[in-house]
């Protein structure tokens, strides 16, 4: 394949070679899998945070003054039905 | 184009030798070719994805593997012109067949060119790329490459002539 190629390399040099860069595209593979799972990992994390802390809440999810007089009312009532009993 | 674990491998396995022949030819010594591999395949895995078109695969390898030649020599701190490395290389030996006398005086040929005309050169003797892929890869136009590839040839016969 060579044309007055007078280069040479060691015995098995390729083989070698080809596992030295396996092994460095192997490692990048997984220090990038931990990026994304860390990233992923925060993201989720911050998200739950929020939820459980009250701090987001949908504008649906927020109920009226109205609808929570309703609500205490119809518990009240509740209560009252199940004392009678 | 994907980049996982099968088609890279496939990759290394058919492009590892002739890229290494390239960048050997280009910066001479072996383990710094060795260091000039490892990182012309680590930038490919890197930016595998951003190629579109897997029939374009071999100028983009060689096109990284050129950049990252062009990068080294620009680094290396002593300076020295190829021509000198290339006499150091024939007195220690390593890694060189000093039977092949004809190959070496073509390499004192070679490492004689500046270094447009010596990556055309080489681009073009050796890899029996045409002048399209070899523009894509050094980034120039080829009407400018046929010139270089003529002053080049023309420079080296002189250079086998003459010794």
């Amino acid at each position: 394949m060579q044309k007055n190629n007078p280069y040479t390399v060691p015995e098995g040099f390729f083989e070698q070679s080809y596992m030295t860069i396996g092994g460095r595209v192997r490692r990048i593979r997984q220090r990038r899998r931990r990026i994304i799972g860390g990233v992923a990992g925060l993201c989720v994390a911050i998200g739950i945070f929020f939820t459980v802390s009250g701090v987001y809440a949908p504008a649906d999810q927020a109920m009226s003054e109205s609808e929570y007089s309703e609500l205490l009312a119809f518990t009240e009532y509740d209560i009252f039905l199940q004392n009678l009993e | 184009m994907k980049s996982d674990d099968r088609t890279f491998n496939e990759i290394v396995q058919r492009y590892g030798e002739p890229l290494y022949w390239h960048i050997r030819r280009l910066v001479l010594s072996h383990d710094d070719a060795q260091d000039v591999l490892q990182e012309t395949f680590v930038k490919a895995f890197r930016h595998l994805w951003q190629l579109r078109d897997p029939s374009s695969l071999r100028p983009w390898l060689y096109r990284i593997a050129t950049n990252e030649v062009n990068r080294f020599l620009s680094r290396r701190r002593d300076n020295v012109p190829i021509s000198e490395e290339l006499e150091s290389m024939l007195q220690e030996g390593e890694y060189i067949n000093l039977n092949d006398i004809a190959g070496i005086k073509l390499q004192k040929a070679i490492a004689r060119l500046p270094g447009q005309q010596r990556t055309v050169f080489c681009l073009k003797y050796y890899d029996d790329l045409d002048y399209k892929e070899i523009a894509y890869i050094t980034g120039s136009r080829p009407e400018t490459l046929k010139v270089s590839w003529h002053v080049a040839r023309k420079k080296v016969e002189q250079y086998l002539n003459e010794n």
